[in-house]
């Protein structure tokens, strides 16, 4: 009888195993195994730890079972712009995981980072980081500072993308990599990155700040492409047909897409091959998608619905963010997400203190009640 | 002191193999020739195959991670890229050798599959394994699922794909946005420990609360209001103090129908339909069994590449319960801030 | 192995006051704080000298803590003080959480820290 009887029935079985994995390191498996056994936790609250000069990259752990193991940190690696890795380099983080941890990483977590388990001291950890600073990679996303900016792939392989997320996550990472390692907001900024409206990044539904690119006119259409991918094989009127907002026309020569109708969604672009985003190129910001939080998970809100992406300094980008950050930390209150301030204090008002141009890219529906406030100014002096 | 950190991160040039690079912004079309294997084609005529594979959930030890780079050094060119669903995908695989790359991968016990309509890896947090607040198990239940559903990672045989996230508190962002969501739910009051409360910061603490069922009490205590506490655990977060109650009363809650893509109805979060599961490691019958009764009803019913939740949208909610056989419950109805946006106006029932 | 220094709450006799710490040097009975405890926990968290720059952060901290019941964000004493975020890091090197509230005799920040 094996003293681990509820990881050895999780060994099992096709899918790849975290218990087996576990059971690789010199994670402490009792812990685990203690946790399924009274169907609770044995780690307890966090305590404090943290990289010697670092204000964020390390997650504190103590635990509950100080008889077998007092505590175990963590550190947080910034994943690579695409989360692209050669094997040569991972074998390093690897071997830094081995020497410092225990052996155990994490890839990738919720916020695509990779954390290194099992640190004991703030000693290692300091190790850990020099050592990864070495070879060009950083720690961070802890503590209340700009979190990971994760990207999709982009350009690097996808043919949908829109704009070029990974150079972006590289300029974003560089030009915020002081907010990303100081914590100095109320509570931390996740900002998230696709390349295109098909979101793989999930900007919209868990950035607190989202970076979603967009085009601004209509899809482009190969019809010669078209005429023979449609001989071929491909189904264009089901496509047609599902086009949400039912656009396309298709006369079996030339396909028309109403321009009045199109909400760019992606859906033709991702079936027919003969069908490419249009060339007028930017993104969108979005704010406020969260899940945890006083008021409960939301959706992102749009904010900037079209801005231009301009190497190398992306300027207009960089302004945009730096005002969302600005309002957030002058108006945030301490562990509020960025979801539950707007909430608090009014989309309406946030849009003005943002300084935001109005625009009905900026809503899907108008008010339905006539609760707003006029200032005095706003009279034009008849108070 | 000040030269730690600062660095960021790695220019994109240097982490992508050379194919991509040349091919940058240049890719045209994609097959998929067979399940877990891409072929991307660019522009200029060169092709890159991509084969991807399941991953264990939350944990991987650095002894399995070299293996694979092992893997990837013979087949890949050295290349491998984590998706944003966290599986591992090998760029630019020689394409004479991807059968004999998936023989071995299977062999080291990683499926090979995940693309178009299939079951997607399962994403899972760390739960039990390293966190101080989770409800159930998610690794657990990750592993569990991935056991019992493994042919639909493997095969193209669903309607569309089929993403399930699995978040063991209310605070993982994952769980609401797939297809299948789990979510850990406290049931019990939280438990104020009174003579730690000093270390706690009240004000935020109270203020955390978003049915403002936190009270202050004496100097530095506080107490909670039991019959307004929605267990959502904000001052368990915020403070040491306190600490969730009755793991034995813990379990987890079924979503379905969160998307983030714009096609169809676009993107939204999704919705609880099962409100409480219990806990029951290590196979966790009861979350197997109702994901398979969801997925099935789908599958049955949705037209070809139609997601969960343009699904549920064609039929109706009320529909949903009925196909699927999920009884419902009071605890279906939202009665939060935005309880009344949900409530039903229309008379346009689906009996 | 490194088990006791982190487990362990310490008691320390200092100037006639019993400073309660927890297992990461916070303050526990934070009513007793005064400028010699405070003397006492930079020594304990490895700052030599309490300078004259160090005072006005902590004096700014403790203010607003007794004004609000609550520790200030970063910004609210970098705006009171004038002081930059990278000062903030070089003057308590593990940071405003952990470095200058502890000094001040602030509570443990509890999250994801």
């Amino acid at each position: 009888m094996s003293d681990t009887p509820y990881m050895d029935e999780l060994s099992r079985g096709p899918w790849p195993s975290h218990a087996k994995e576990l059971k690789r390191t010199r994670y402490p498996v009792e812990m685990y195994e203690e946790a399924m056994k009274e169907k609770y936790t044995q780690w307890g609250h966090g305590g404090m730890s943290n990289v010697p000069g670092l204000g964020s990259g390390a997650i504190a752990r103590k635990s509950r079972r100080p008889d077998i193991i007092s505590h175990s940190h963590l550190i947080r690696v910034l994943g690579t712009p695409g989360n692209f890795y050669k094997a040569s380099t991972f074998r390093k983080i690897c071997k830094i995981a081995d020497k410092y941890g225990d052996g155990s990483l994490h890839v990738l977590t919720t916020n695509y980072n990779i954390e290194i388990c099992g640190l004991m001291s703030n000693e290692d950890m300091k190790g850990v980081t020099l050592e990864l600073n070495a070879m060009g990679f950083d720690v961070g996303s802890a503590g209340d500072a700009i979190r990971n900016i994760p990207d999709c792939m982009g350009p690097a392989l996808c043919e949908y993308a829109v704009v070029d997320t990974p150079r972006l996550k590289h300029f974003l990472t560089k030009h915020y990599i002081d907010d990303i390692q100081f914590p100095r907001f109320g509570y931390k900024i996740k900002t998230k990155m696709s390349g295109c409206p098909n979101e793989c990044g999930k900007a919209v539904l868990h950035g607190d700040v989202g970076i979603i690119g967009v085009f601004r006119d209509l899809p482009r259409v190969d019809n010669e492409r078209l005429r023979e991918w449609a001989g071929n094989g491909g189904n264009i009127a089901l496509v047609c047909d599902n086009c949400p907002a039912d656009a396309m026309r298709w006369d079996n020569r030339k396909l028309v897409i109403d321009g009045d109708r199109c909400v760019r969604c992606m859906y033709c672009i991702n079936r027919v091959p003969a069908i490419k985003p249009g060339d007028d190129r930017g993104v969108a910001i979005t704010v406020g998608g969260k899940m945890k939080g006083k008021f409960g998970p939301m959706k992102g809100k749009v904010v900037f619905p079209f801005i231009e992406i301009t190497p190398p300094d992306y300027k207009e980008l960089v302004r945009a963010f730096d005002r969302i950050c600005d309002v957030f930390d002058e108006h945030g209150l301490k562990k509020e997400r960025m979801g539950d301030m707007i909430q608090r204090i009014g989309f309406d008002k946030y849009l003005e203190m943002l300084g935001v141009e109005v625009s009905p890219m900026l809503f899907s529906s108008p008010r339905r009640n006539t609760f707003y406030h006029w200032k005095a100014e706003e009279l034009g002096g008849a108070v | 002191m000040s030269n730690i950190g600062g660095v960021g991160v790695t220019p994109v040039e240097e982490n992508i193999p050379p194919v991509l690079l040349k091919n940058y912004g240049k890719w045209d079309t994609h097959e998929i020739p067979r399940p877990g294997v891409i072929k991307r084609i660019s522009e200029t005529g060169d092709v890159c195959y991509t084969v991807r594979l399941a991953m264990p959930p939350s944990r991987i030890s650095v002894a399995t991670m070299l293996e694979l780079c092992d893997l990837a050094d013979e087949y890949s060119g050295g290349y491998f890229r984590i998706t944003l669903r966290n599986s591992f995908e090998f760029i630019d695989v020689i394409p004479e050798k991807i059968d004999e790359l998936i023989g071995k991968a299977e062999a080291m016990g990683f499926p090979v599959g995940g693309t178009k309509n299939s079951l997607h890896n399962i994403m899972a947090c760390p739960a039990w394994i390293h966190c101080n607040l989770p409800a159930t198990d998610s690794p657990g239940i990750a592993k569990a699922l991935g056991d019992a559903l493994i042919e639909e990672f493997k095969n193209h045989r669903l309607p569309s794909w089929l993403k399930i996230n699995i978040g063991a508190c209310a605070n993982i962002e994952e769980a609401l946005m797939a297809d299948i969501g789990i979510i850990g739910v406290h049931r019990d009051q939280p438990i104020v420990i009174e003579e730690k409360m000093q270390i706690c910061e009240r004000p935020t603490v109270i203020h955390s609360c978003p049915t403002y069922a936190i009270k202050p009490k004496g100097k530095h205590s506080v107490t909670i209001v039991a019959e307004k506490c929605i267990h959502c655990g904000a001052c368990t977060m915020h403070c040491e103090a306190i600490l969730t109650g009755d793991p034995k009363l813990d379990g987890y809650a079924v979503a379905v129908g969160g998307k983030a893509s714009n096609t169809g109805s676009g993107p939204d979060l999704g919705r609880v339909v099962i409100p409480y599961l219990p806990n029951n490691p290590p196979r966790w019958e009861e979350a197997v069994n109702a994901v398979v009764q969801i997925m099935d009803a789908w599958r049955k019913d949705a037209n070809p590449d139609e997601r969960m939740r343009e699904w549920v949208n064609r039929i109706g909610w009320d529909r949903f319960f009925k196909k699927t056989g999920i009884m419902v419950s009071i605890k279906d109805i939202d009665g939060y801030i935005y309880g009344s946006e949900f409530a039903r106006s229309d008379l346009r029932f689906g009996w | 192995m490194r088990a006791k220094e982190v487990i362990m709450a310490t008691i320390v006799q200092y100037c006639g006051k019993t400073l309660e710490l927890d297992e990461d040097g916070y303050l526990q009975n934070i009513d007793i704080w005064d400028i010699k405890v405070a003397e006492e926990l930079a020594r304990m968290e490895g700052i030599e000298e309490l300078t004259n720059e160090h005072w006005k952060l902590i004096t700014a901290i403790r203010l607003y803590y007794e004004r609000t019941g609550m520790s200030p964000r970063c910004r609210d004493i970098l705006k009171e003080t004038g002081f930059t975020k990278k000062d903030m890091y070089r003057l308590f090197p593990s940071g405003h959480l952990r470095g200058a509230y502890k000094l001040a005799g602030l509570p443990k920040p509890a999250g994801c820290n």
